[in-house]
């Protein structure tokens, strides 16, 4: 089921730890392990990707699929206000990134690709709702958000990106096990823990 | 005094719905994994009345307002997480599902508190939820 097409996204993981495998598109295992391996303390606002490194991601990065900006812009603004502990206002942000969500249409996916497109929306979709049932309880937002943004990983590893983002991952977050979340920025705004710990993470790739 | 009787006698006659299959589907989350029977036989018990399609109606079921209450409880609680469709769910949607399974029984959110005050047996020991979970959470790590 992890097949997924590595000719759409390009990985830069802080590091190092998988520049050589970055290029090769054959290699399936090549996705969603990375935030989970770590030991590595950097702080990523000093890390330099080399210039052949960027090349290889550029030329990795050919075709989109759709796009997804109105539902990464909804998600944005929805983490935006969990990081200043706003719960009402991530509910509306949710609400309208639903909308978007099913309102989403990609092209040229494989069989395969469009079956899992159609399983991360439907499962995207619910999470998203959840997110804007719940004004009332951050926690369960944030709970929501966890597998929401597995969604979004996900869902931007087969249809591609035009935005450069960012996988930011806190190992505090979900109650320590441990949480990944998409970002636009490369500065840390940490959607979990608030204004508790707003910095506490690390981009663990850049997606572009 | 008189309109109130009247309006308890009149919404007596609000059609329930019924929620009935004897028949355990090939779609139940039973023919997904292989779950310890004492699992089962909770989640059966305790979370089946409104989380599959048979539920096991109380006395006062016969009732309204009661009855109301209990259909919007299966109604909500079916389209949240139904056992009995679960084979159907994708790999995503399972993990997902079980995932929220864990967390509503830890926060002490499931079985509904209100729910189980009504049933004695429906409620579930602290040691009981344990077991329950910690099964739930074997099934994340496959």
């Amino acid at each position: 089921m992890k097949q997924f097409n590595l000719k759409l996204i390009a990985m830069a993981v802080v590091g190092g730890l998988l520049f050589t495998s970055c290029g090769n598109s054959s290699n399936p295992d090549n996705n969603g392990h990375h935030e989970h391996q770590e030991g590595m303390d950097h702080d990523h606002s000093t890390h330099q990707h080399g210039e052949s490194t960027e090349r290889n991601v550029t030329s990795n990065n050919g075709e989109q699929k759709g796009d997804l900006i109105p539902v990464l812009e909804k998600y944005f603004s929805m983490n935006a206000h969990l990081v200043s502990d706003d719960a009402s206002s991530a509910a509306k942000s949710s609400e309208k990134m639903v909308t978007a969500l099913k309102a989403f249409k990609g092209t040229g996916f494989t069989a395969d690709e469009q079956t899992e497109v159609n399983e991360i929306l439907e499962s995207a979709i619910e999470n998203a709702e959840h997110i804007a049932e719940n004004a009332g309880e951050i926690s369960h937002q944030r709970e929501h958000l966890v597998a929401l943004s597995t969604d979004m990983k996900d869902l931007i590893a087969i249809v591609g990106t035009s935005q450069k983002l960012y996988e930011d991952f806190c190992p505090m977050a979900n109650n320590n096990e441990g949480a990944m979340w998409i970002s636009n920025k490369e500065e840390i705004h940490n959607p979990y823990m608030g204004s508790k710990m707003p910095k506490c993470g690390k981009v663990n790739r850049v997606i572009e | 005094m008189v309109v109130s009787l009247v309006a308890l006698v009149g919404i007596q006659f609000i059609p329930a719905n019924l929620n009935k299959q004897e028949v355990i589907p090939t779609s139940d989350i039973r023919h997904v994994y292989d779950i310890p029977d004492k699992v089962l036989n909770i989640l059966e018990t305790s979370c089946y009345d409104c989380h599959s399609n048979n539920t096991n109606y109380p006395w006062y079921s016969n009732i309204q307002p009661a009855r109301m209450i209990m259909d919007h409880h299966v109604e909500e609680g079916k389209e949240e997480l139904n056992f009995n469709e679960f084979k159907n769910y994708s790999d995503r949607r399972k993990k997902n599902k079980i995932k929220s399974i864990i967390s509503q029984i830890e926060d002490g959110n499931m079985p509904i508190p209100s729910y189980a005050l009504m049933h004695n047996d429906v409620r579930v020991s602290a040691d009981d939820k344990k077991e329950v979970m910690k099964w739930f959470k074997t099934k994340l790590k496959d």
